[in-house]
């Protein structure tokens, strides 16, 4: 359960995170708020160690077992982040927001069922009923956004 | 096109979730969060020379701007920890769902300076869809 909230959690702060982002690029441009986003980020981790660091069962040889394409998650969310800063101008947020999310859905569940949770029927239903909800709602604030336009037009 | 890019940042983003929560299983949750943003920032290095930006100056800018890299680590800290409890698709709808119930409550209220959108109750019946679907997810 606690698991459940922190990831719902999680999904506040994106949203928020989101909004101070935009403003920083505003600001200072986009790679460049993205680069005090990660070197903040680097040095709150980094605080966030020293005050655990007791729990910490460390060894540097450690580095020598982790495959490559584990530390590559930093790199791979950079590129998420730059990709989305020419693609969510293009085709709006609401859309986005439900084409990532068909792609976030169909390689989870390809990775689920590589990693050990084989894909179930509940996962599937489950999925395309969070996909069906969120195209009702992204249609409402569609015609929304038309009804407004379509009224100021006619002011 | 620009369509199949957002779907391929989509997979993208369950890759990385994967990586990360790999990587925090090799190394500990803490350390993982370092390397995570020295990887991070080692691309991002090469992509701000290659685009010759200028260096950002900091001076007036209001420190809650800054907030949203601490925030971040936030974020991985607990996608790490769900992916090993609830696995990528889970973990990945739960978030998506936190952020649209946020959403909706900034743009009602219009908080941190957003323009004022009601809440239409008709949203409530797409909500209702996206829990029963976490549901199904979490019972089967």
């Amino acid at each position: 359960m606690l698991y459940i909230i922190f990831a719902f959690f999680s999904g506040f702060m994106t949203i928020v995170s989101m909004i101070i982002n935009s403003k920083l690029a505003m600001r200072i441009g986009i790679f460049q708020g993205i680069l005090i986003n990660y070197a903040v980020g680097l040095l709150f981790s980094i605080v966030v160690l020293l005050f655990n660091y007791k729990s910490i069962d460390f060894s540097v040889d450690i580095l020598y077992y982790i495959p490559l394409w584990a530390c590559l998650g930093g790199a791979i969310g950079v590129i998420c982040i730059s990709i989305n800063n020419i693609v969510i101008p293009k085709i709006g947020a609401i859309y986005s927001t439900l084409l990532i999310f068909i792609g976030q859905l169909s390689m989870g569940l390809a990775i689920d069922s590589m990693v050990g949770n084989p894909i179930s029927k509940g996962k599937v239903i489950g999925g395309l009923l969070i996909l069906g909800g969120m195209v009702y709602n992204s249609y409402i604030d569609k015609r929304d956004l038309i009804d407004c336009t379509v009224n100021h037009g006619a002011n | 096109m620009y369509k199949s890019w957002a779907v391929f940042v989509g997979i993208l983003i369950a890759v990385m979730v994967t990586c990360n929560g790999f990587l925090a299983n090799y190394v500990g949750d803490y350390i993982s969060l370092i390397i995570i943003h020295i990887v991070g920032l080692a691309t991002l290095i090469p992509i701000l020379l290659f685009k010759r930006a200028k260096l950002p100056r900091l001076r007036g800018i209001p420190i809650y701007l800054f907030g949203a890299g601490a925030l971040g680590v936030f974020m991985v800290f607990s996608s790490n920890i769900c992916f090993n409890f609830l696995g990528v698709s889970l973990t990945l709808s739960l978030i998506l769902l936190g952020q649209s119930i946020t959403s909706c409550i900034i743009d009602h209220y219009g908080l941190f300076g957003m323009e004022i959108k009601r809440f239409q109750k008709e949203k409530l019946f797409g909500f209702l869809l996206v829990f029963t679907g976490i549901i199904a997810m979490l019972i089967y």
